[in-house]
């Protein structure tokens, strides 16, 4: 792979402000703009940056960054954010808030139902792109 | 790790720790029983009040019963599959799908909300496909699977229109509710009746649906113990025997089931013994219980419920055993042709006593439990009110049937004589026989203790089933009766027949039969592929040649159908005049907009195409954002983004390559966009330029104040509306999931 030397240095730098972003996304988004698609967009283009650069699979750069693992994360995000109620007492899918703190640069972070929600929905994009640049990364490699 | 020869023991650790699992259950259940038989324990949690679903259990006798046998009858498979597991082979994962089975059994045994009731339905059929499918490398276990799923499947969907239309009815979906008042037997309509019937044939292996059940046979021994003829058929009997006070007014109950179940037993019955094959044998014997079952329920009589409770009991403990001992005669021997394994109860002492035991309940022979539900069968139909004589003439044709069948599993690969050499058999390990062992002593220990059995087990369940029952009276010995002496007719006949079995003419018409009667699963087959094969010709009527045809037949369809729905529902004024490219800024915005199209549709290479839509991607971006909606814009933006960096990324030397010139006629592609365009124009004016709505100031007001979050947005996606994005996401995962298993199989067949 032809990889110019521009891109790569940028990767470096691009690559953790990126995924921080996502996470700044993730948690003001029910508040301000963003929440879990864009937040795990921002995390797939990432990882897509970071492999493509290096012609390498996501679990090199973290072994969490598997597909599988985050796909399942995602689901068990969402699954727990719909049974959190009911486990409290309440209703299937009801929107419940544990506890909420302040901070600086996400507003009011409600920790709760929503997050997860969120969460589930940030894990199951990025593992997405993970799944999809796995796939290319088996056929470069041959 | 140690990776000699010995195969690893995990499998055998974890069959024990879920049979001790189902054991936790069992005595649990047993506690249950011993402590309040007459008020069931109930547990209601809401669940979608809002469609007033709840997620309700409740432990009535009948629920127990079945939960009990549920569970002991688990226990002893998990056991015996672990050591299964090992000696053939298999994949461990066999035990977590039998796992779920067992939960999703038990919840369906005791669900008390009907929507709840099918979701357990529904799921042991999905645990059966995967099940009978375990082999999925061979053809004929697809297929199989394929079928009982399809099959069964089908049942179900019957079954949700019949429970939607009772619940409505009824008020609620509380299944104790409904029975309790009573209120409902008698007013339902012929077609949820018939529905209800459908689905219990379906899922029961009942004539004409049945095929799916010897054809599952593919599946390994302890799915076909547990599922194929202990518990996952009798969901069926559960359903009706659950559902019976709603429909035993109605003539047409009976009418239905006694003359099904007839017809079923006896055909399950002569079919049996035409197969060489045991599992096969066994299967379609299954069915004929099965039918016995069935028209035991359409009698409805207290004693026929009676009977058939015990007749459940006893085929669950024997057939389940015979199907453990087919699955161990054929791990040791290799063969599992009852014609052809001979003199077996030398090598295999324990096995053959397991089986003898089994065969002995499965033929009706005193002291075992068979005997007493044979004798109970008996007289309820003898006492039926419909069919006349043409019942207990039937019943006894199939018992002769059942003896010769018993006889060809259970007594001719252990005793027969043959003058070819002995059959070399492999060792058995201890921890199989448990289970069919365990079984056979069983069905030999209630025949000694039929009061205690009948006080623990079948009163409370019979008081269920049957409100006026008092007391369930239990004993071996009849005196000399009409039933008697049937029954013992029936025996010698049933060993005559045996005999004559194994004669070669005789074989030689069964070997005819087997090859053209049961044209099930031909049919099945067809009837599949000639569907497949219409959906493949009604493509073909559409004159496609790339890609970009089928989007223009999409958009042309697309068109005429929202340009029709909104002929016939015309807004009363035009919202054009209201349409505001106030700014300068919209203006540019919108030029640059149609520049960028016009740049995509002219640009020679991918490359120049996708930075062109790019373009207009971002053109769109700062419209969201004028208007007022950043969140879209940066969906927008960030979306944009990713498609440029994964074309970058996937397609490197796709992107330089030169778009294909077109082959349809300019204005075919003119016509199909310029309806669209406008359509999308139009349909785009009328709700943007539209007052603020109820929907807006009821999200504009909540919002806040009930969900806790000011981006509105957001606050839809994960709260208000979250049950749509929870589907979507899912989907997504699931796909992705998808892909990265097929990679897998992919990457190790490729080594």
């Amino acid at each position: 792979m032809n990889s110019s030397k521009l891109l790569m240095t940028a990767s470096r730098l691009l690559v953790p402000v990126q995924l921080l972003i996502a996470v700044w996304l993730l948690l003001r988004g029910h508040n301000f703009p963003g929440g879990g698609f864009i937040a795990g967009l921002s995390f797939g283009a990432a990882l897509t940056l970071w492999c493509s650069e290096r012609n390498a699979l996501p679990e090199d750069l973290s072994t969490v960054f598997r597909g599988r693992f985050l796909l399942t994360l995602g689901w068990l995000s969402l699954l727990t954010s719909t049974l959190l109620s009911p486990l409290l007492g309440g209703i299937f899918m009801e929107s419940v808030v544990l506890f909420s703190f302040e901070t600086f640069l996400f507003g009011k972070v409600l920790v709760g139902s929503v997050l997860l929600f969120d969460l589930g929905v940030f894990f199951a994009v990025g593992g997405f792109t993970a799944v999809i640049l796995e796939l290319r990364s088996d056929g470069g490699q041959e | 790790m140690n990776r000699t020869e010995q195969p690893p023991l995990r499998p055998v650790i974890l069959g024990f720790l879920l049979a001790a699992v189902c054991l936790v259950s069992l005595s649990l259940t047993g506690i249950l029983l011993a402590d309040s038989p007459s008020t069931p324990a109930d547990l209601s949690i809401p669940w979608l009040p809002s469609l007033g679903i709840t997620f309700s259990l409740r432990l009535d006798g009948f629920s127990l019963l079945f939960l009990f046998l549920i569970s002991g009858i688990g226990a002893l498979v998990f056991a015996y599959s672990g050591s299964y597991i090992r000696a053939k082979g298999k994949s461990t994962s066999l035990l977590g799908i039998l796992f779920l089975f067992f939960l999703a059994m038990c919840g369906l045994v005791a669900a008390d909300d009907l929507i709840l009731l099918f979701i357990f339905w529904e799921l042991t059929s999905i645990c059966s496909f995967l099940l009978i499918g375990t082999d999925h490398f061979k053809e004929e276990a697809r297929k199989a699977a394929t079928q009982a799923f399809l099959v069964t499947a089908g049942g179900g969907l019957c079954l949700l229109a019949a429970l939607l239309h009772i619940g409505a009815a009824a008020g609620t979906f509380r299944i104790s509710e409904i029975l309790e008042g009573g209120a409902l037997a008698g007013n339902l309509p012929a077609w949820v009746l018939c529905a209800v019937v459908i689905a219990a044939a379906t899922k029961s292996a009942q004539i004409p649906f049945h095929s799916w059940l010897p054809r599952g046979m593919a599946a390994p021994a302890p799915v076909s113990a547990f599922l194929h003829s202990a518990t996952m058929v009798k969901a069926g009997i559960f359903l009706l025997a659950r559902l019976n006070p709603l429909f035993n007014t109605d003539p047409l109950w009976s009418q239905l089931l006694v003359p099904l179940g007839a017809a079923t037993m006896l055909y399950g019955a002569v079919l049996a013994i035409c197969f060489p094959d045991l599992k096969r044998l066994l299967a379609y014997s299954t069915i004929s219980a099965l039918g016995v079952l069935v028209s035991l329920i359409g009698i409805g009589s207290q004693e026929s419920m009676k009977a058939a409770l015990v007749f459940l009991t006893a085929h669950s403990l024997y057939k389940a055993g015979l199907f453990m001992v087919v699955g161990l005669v054929e791990h040791s021997t290799g063969s599992r042709d009852g014609l052809e394994l001979h003199g077996l109860y030398r090598s295999l002492p324990l096995t053959c006593a397991a089986a003898l035991l089994c065969g002995l309940s499965m033929i009706g022979a005193p002291p075992l439990i068979g005997f007493l539900a044979k004798e109970l069968m008996y007289e309820a139909k003898i006492d039926a009110v419909i069919g006349g004589a043409a019942l207990p003439a039937v019943t006894f044709l199939t018992s002769v049937f059942t003896v010769a069948a018993a006889a060809m599993v259970s007594f001719f690969p252990y005793f027969r004589r043959k003058r070819s050499s002995e059959i070399p058999v492999q060792e058995i390990p201890v921890p199989l026989l448990i289970g069919p062992l365990f079984l056979g002593v069983l069905s030999l220990a209630i025949g000694f203790f039929p009061q205690f059995v009948a006080d623990a087990f079948f009163e409370p369940a019979l008081i269920v089933l049957a409100p006026e029952t008092t007391e369930v009276k239990l004993k071996l010995w009849h005196g000399v009766n009409p039933v008697l002496i049937i029954s013992i007719a029936a025996l010698l006949l049933g060993v005559i027949l045996a005999y004559i079995r194994t004669t070669p003419s005789v074989q030689k018409a069964c070997d005819f039969a087997v090859g053209a009667l049961p044209p099930g699963p031909r049919v099945f087959d067809s009837t599949l592929s000639a569907l497949l094969r219409l959906g493949e010709r009604s493509l073909s009527i559409f004159p496609t040649r790339n890609r970009a045809d089928f989007v223009r037949i999409a958009l042309v369809g697309f068109a005429l159908y929202f340009g029709l729905l909104l002929y016939w529902q015309l807004p009363a004024e035009s919202y054009f005049s209201r349409l505001h490219l106030s700014t300068s800024l919209d203006w540019l915005n919108g030029a640059f907009l149609v520049l960028s199209c016009i740049g995509a549709l002219k640009s020679r290479t991918h490359l120049a195409a996708l930075l062109w839509i790019g373009a207009a991607g971002v053109a769109l971006t700062v419209i969201f954002s004028t208007s007022g909606a950043p969140d879209l814009a940066l969906t927008q933006l960030l979306v944009e983004m990713f498609i440029l960096l994964a074309f970058a990324f996937l397609g490197a030397s796709l992107l330089r390559k030169r778009l294909e010139k077109q082959r349809a006629a300019p204005s075919e592609y003119l016509l199909s966009l310029f309806a669209s365009g406008a359509l999308i124009t139009f349909l785009l004016v009328t709700p943007l330029a539209e007052k603020p709505t109820e929907l807006t100031r009821f999200f504009g007001e909540r919002t806040l104040i009930e969900a806790g979050g000011a981006n509105i947005v957001n606050v839809i996606l994960v709260d208000f509306r979250a049950l749509d994005t929870m589907g979507e996401v899912l989907v997504v995962i699931f796909a992705a999931l998808g892909i990265h298993w097929l990679r897998k199989q992919w990457k190790e067949q490729e080594g």
